[in-house]
């Protein structure tokens, strides 16, 4: 605090974020001229804790982690002990997991971008798009038996498959949704209230996004082209066309359409694994060896590039494991989006990171 | 093969032909290659996090762990995961106990959040880093403490307090020079 400037504290409880998180503003008139950000409110330790743990039991642990992607932890911790085991997926398991993290893509995506509605006091919207996020919801119901965390998978595949009647049932939904998000999406586009309160708020320049190596649709909002499944295609992705998308405004608005835009593009790559689904095997079948070695892992999660380490020294549980959550390096780009911005739109310009505390914490 | 291993290749030449030689290459079964890069000492982590950046390549995380939990309690490596285009790049640095390990973060600013944990979880030392301060810790609690005593983790997993601080009262009567059994309770 200066003479010219105060402090204004928010969070670590905040409408905008379910999870703890402090903010302290330095505010000159109504601008914020700088900021600070204090963590620590969720470390639970849990990397720690997985050393304890077997591999088996850090599929269930690291999908605990955090709600929104439960499936990208356990998928992406999966993939590294599979490279150090040297397990090629059955072809059948490679399409699933794709399907998986796609839909669990959609249900994330919609959240931020309703989360964002309310903020701008669009409750309307706000609960049209919970509406269509509550049949991503079903389709979890009903192809994995739960709605958040899907236990999808396992090492050398998936706990799961399709059916008939359970792909009929996810395309009819499928079918549903996407006219909904087609009107959701113009609206969105053009609608003047939202432009007022989104456009040219938060900008994170394309150098500033380079420079704090920021991921995910943060990134690609800010012309910065670095989603996994283009950059090292894993799973079904060599296979499949990806539509990708790209802005270069950097603001709020540009944010929110690139999650809107890619949940759209995920109900295409759903659709094309459906169609070309093999026939097969899901899993090995048996619970492999994990020899000696060290693997880094990635995905493209929806909130961006999950990164995981893990190193074994042949018994049955991690010697080390690290992971780099999106959200871990989008905090400090907060930093940049939050200088000279208006006080009054704090709350949406945090939210347009779509941070995930839990996950950052661990 | 990916057009980033070349390229790489050719920067570590540059960098340090005896480093070059030594890098390892590996694809994975879905065919993608990661490289994997071991620092003799790191004082020359800061020129080759410079010359990472200046061929595009972002600082993905950092790992600390004991390389030799036994022999050397008090050595770490840090591992730095850089990515080049689609390419995970590793690069180890062995650090003794006591040394200081040189900060990325003027290089590469997403290392702040990074090396600040490292300083207050592992205790290491980190030189010029530009703002040192504890981000889960209160100042008044010495860096590595959970290491020290108990870790965290084991805290929130406990059933009973009672056994955590037995454990942390056995560490610290060891750390005086006296057996847990003759500490009066």
């Amino acid at each position: 605090m200066t003479e010219t400037t105060y402090e204004l504290p928010i969070g670590p409880l905040h409408v905008a974020l379910e999870e703890p998180m402090y903010f302290k503003l330095e505010v000159r008139g109504d601008k914020i001229a700088d900021l600070e950000i204090f963590a620590g409110h969720l470390h639970r330790g849990i990397e720690q804790i997985a050393t304890d743990r077997n591999f088996l039991q850090c599929i269930i642990l690291t999908e605990r982690l955090c709600s929104l992607c439960s499936n990208s932890h356990p998928s992406t911790y999966c993939m590294a002990l599979e490279d150090i085991a040297g397990i090629e997926l059955p072809p059948r398991a490679r399409y699933i997991r794709v399907v998986t993290e796609e839909i669990k893509r959609i249900s994330s995506n919609l959240i931020n971008v309703g989360l964002l509605a309310h903020l701008v006091g669009f409750d309307t919207l706000f609960m049209q798009l919970m509406q269509i996020r509550e049949a991503m919801q079903d389709v979890k119901e009903v192809l994995y038996g739960n709605r958040m965390n899907l236990g999808a998978n396992v090492i050398g595949g998936v706990r799961v498959d399709f059916d008939a009647e359970k792909i009929a049932y996810l395309l009819k939904r499928m079918a549903e949704i996407e006219p909904q998000l087609v009107t959701m999406k113009d609206f969105l586009e053009t609608n003047a209230s939202i432009g007022r309160r989104t456009r040219g708020v938060g900008v994170l320049s394309r150098d500033k996004a380079i420079a704090h190596g920021v991921v995910g649709p943060v990134a690609r909002a800010s012309g910065v082209m670095n989603d996994v499944r283009v950059t090292a295609p894993y799973a079904a992705f060599p296979d499949l066309d990806l539509e990708t998308h790209l802005l270069t405004d950097g603001d709020v608005h540009s944010r929110a359409m690139i999650r809107f835009r890619e949940a759209m593009t995920s109900i295409d790559l759903i659709r094309q694994c459906v169609a070309k689904l093999p026939e097969g095997p899901t899993s090995l079948g048996y619970m492999p060896h994990i020899p000696p070695g060290e693997a880094v892992a990635r995905m493209e999660a929806p909130r961006g590039e999950l990164m995981y380490f893990l190193r074994t020294d042949g018994s049955d549980r991690p010697e080390r494991i690290k992971w780099r959550v999106p959200s871990f390096p989008n905090w400090e780009a907060l930093r940049v989006m939050l200088r000279d911005a208006d006080i009054a739109d704090a709350a949406i310009i945090i939210g347009s990171i779509d941070p995930c505390i839990a996950c950052t914490e661990r | 093969m990916t057009p980033f291993r070349p390229q790489l290749e050719s920067l570590l030449r540059d960098f340090d032909p005896a480093t070059a030689a030594a890098t390892r290459f590996r694809d994975n079964p879905s065919g993608l290659t990661s490289a994997w890069v071991d620092l003799d000492t790191p004082a020359a982590l800061p020129r080759l996090a410079e010359a990472l950046r200046a061929n595009g390549a972002r600082l993905g995380t950092t790992t600390v762990y004991r390389h030799d939990v036994a022999g050397a309690p008090g050595d770490h490596t840090i591992a730095y995961h850089f990515v080049l285009g689609g390419m995970p790049i590793t690069v180890k640095v062995r650090l003794a106990a006591g040394a200081v390990l040189p900060s990325v973060t003027p290089l590469f600013p997403n290392a702040d959040w990074e090396e600040r944990e490292m300083m207050e979880l592992t205790g290491i030392a980190i030189g010029n880093h530009p703002d040192p301060r504890r981000m889960f810790l209160d100042e008044s609690i010495e860096a590595g403490v959970y290491d020290r005593y108990v870790p965290y983790s084991d805290f929130t997993n406990a059933a009973r307090h009672e056994e955590i601080w037995q454990r942390v009262r056995d560490t610290a009567t060891r750390a005086a020079g006296r057996s847990p059994e003759e500490a009066t309770p």
